[in-house]
């Protein structure tokens, strides 16, 4: 992992020009009021209509606030070094010219899976998340996520 | 303004299971090969599985649609581009044809103006029948969505479950306006189901978001 944790130094502002123009507009936005990258990246999450009642048919609604934790909890799994991501943190870290989008795009599509969730729809989520880490250092992110864990 | 081919247009979206297709919303096919639109939510911004179903015989949508067909075949689809704050959707197939269906928005549509409606009412229980409607506009709105407003219409019809990522055409010209989203709910906690009917959502106020915000994922 020590050839990723390069990408998590300098100015966390960098990994927002991964986003299409859509993405970005809407993280501007959350970003303006809101306290935190997590907090942004929860609304992206949770997003629907205001007094609308969706018309799909799935059977099965996601509870939206389980769903952000099992996006970090495999995050961590990602960043911090768990064995369930070993092969594609090898895959990665073996391409040649890796920029911040082709990270994002891997992390997005490697997490979907177990997330239960299509890799566009986390990469803003990513994006975000990857700002905070950059934004303490991956060590102290991942020092802070296993404290968490544990209180 | 005729709709003789919309069948060919207008699909429905599944997810396979072991029992068969699980209808979950409506799509239909954009100006982009294989590109099909819908609703965010209709996905669940998950494509494991997901489908584009249709029925065999893509006729005419003047003939007649046989209720007790349940065979349907399907396309696999995977989410291209994903807007849970516009509810919009793009999904990806091999599909090799295109719509010939111009998006436009609701700034053009006035209130009172009409609209056709096509979608799978019902599909929630499996029924698979391409229907439309046509109602007015009866009112231009703003919606929020995590903070952010979008212009949606109120549109003065009863719109059922499985209809959500139905198109919504502008008779006037043509183009493509909204993308029906669902119907207005008070915002209360709990509420009743009654046969897996919500009575708060048996109204005719139905909202659709203005396809500007389609473009943007083109």
């Amino acid at each position: 992992m020590s050839d990723l944790e390069k990408y998590f130094t300098g100015d966390e502002e960098k990994w927002l020009p991964v986003l299409k123009d859509y993405q970005r507009n809407i993280v501007n936005d959350f970003l303006k009021n809101s306290g935190s990258y997590n907090e942004a990246a929860e609304k992206w999450i949770s997003s629907s209509p205001d007094q609308t009642v969706p018309f799909g048919s799935s059977p099965n609604r996601i509870n939206k606030e389980q769903y952000f934790e099992k996006f970090m909890e495999e995050l961590e799994k990602f960043i911090c070094g768990d064995e369930r991501y070993e092969e594609e943190r090898k895959k990665i870290v073996s391409k040649a010219n890796l920029t911040e989008t082709t990270i994002v795009s891997f992390v997005s599509s490697a997490l979907a899976p177990y997330v239960g969730s299509a890799g566009p729809f986390l990469v803003p989520v990513v994006v975000l998340a990857f700002m905070t880490i950059t934004k303490m250092s991956k060590n102290a992110w991942c020092e802070a996520r296993k404290e968490n864990r544990e209180n | 303004m005729a709709f003789e081919q919309i069948n060919r247009i207008v699909l429905a979206v599944g997810r396979r299971t072991p029992s068969g297709v699980n209808l979950l919303g409506t799509c239909f096919l954009t100006h982009l090969e294989g590109v099909f639109a819908t609703c965010s939510h209709v996905t669940e911004s998950n494509d494991q599985n997901l489908v584009i179903a249709f029925k065999g015989d893509l006729g005419s949508f003047e003939e007649y649609q046989d209720t007790s067909d349940n065979q349907v075949q399907f396309l696999d689809a995977s989410i291209k581009e994903i807007d849970p704050v516009h509810d919009l959707c793009l999904l990806e197939t091999t599909a090799k044809n295109k719509s010939n269906i111009s998006t436009g928005n609701t700034d053009s549509l006035s209130i009172g103006d009409n609209v056709g409606i096509f979608g799978f009412p019902h599909a929630n229980h499996g029924r698979m029948i391409l229907t439309h409607q046509r109602a007015e506009i009866g009112a231009k709105v703003l919606i929020e969505a995590s903070g952010i407003k979008s212009k949606h219409i109120v549109l003065n019809v009863q719109a059922r479950p499985g209809q959500s990522g139905g198109p919504i055409i502008n008779l006037k010209n043509g183009e493509l306006a909204a993308v029906l989203v669902g119907s207005y709910a008070p915002t209360t906690q709990g509420g009743i189901s009654l046969g897996g009917i919500d009575p708060q959502t048996l109204h005719q106020t139905t909202h659709a978001i203005s396809a500007q915000y389609l473009n943007d994922l083109f």
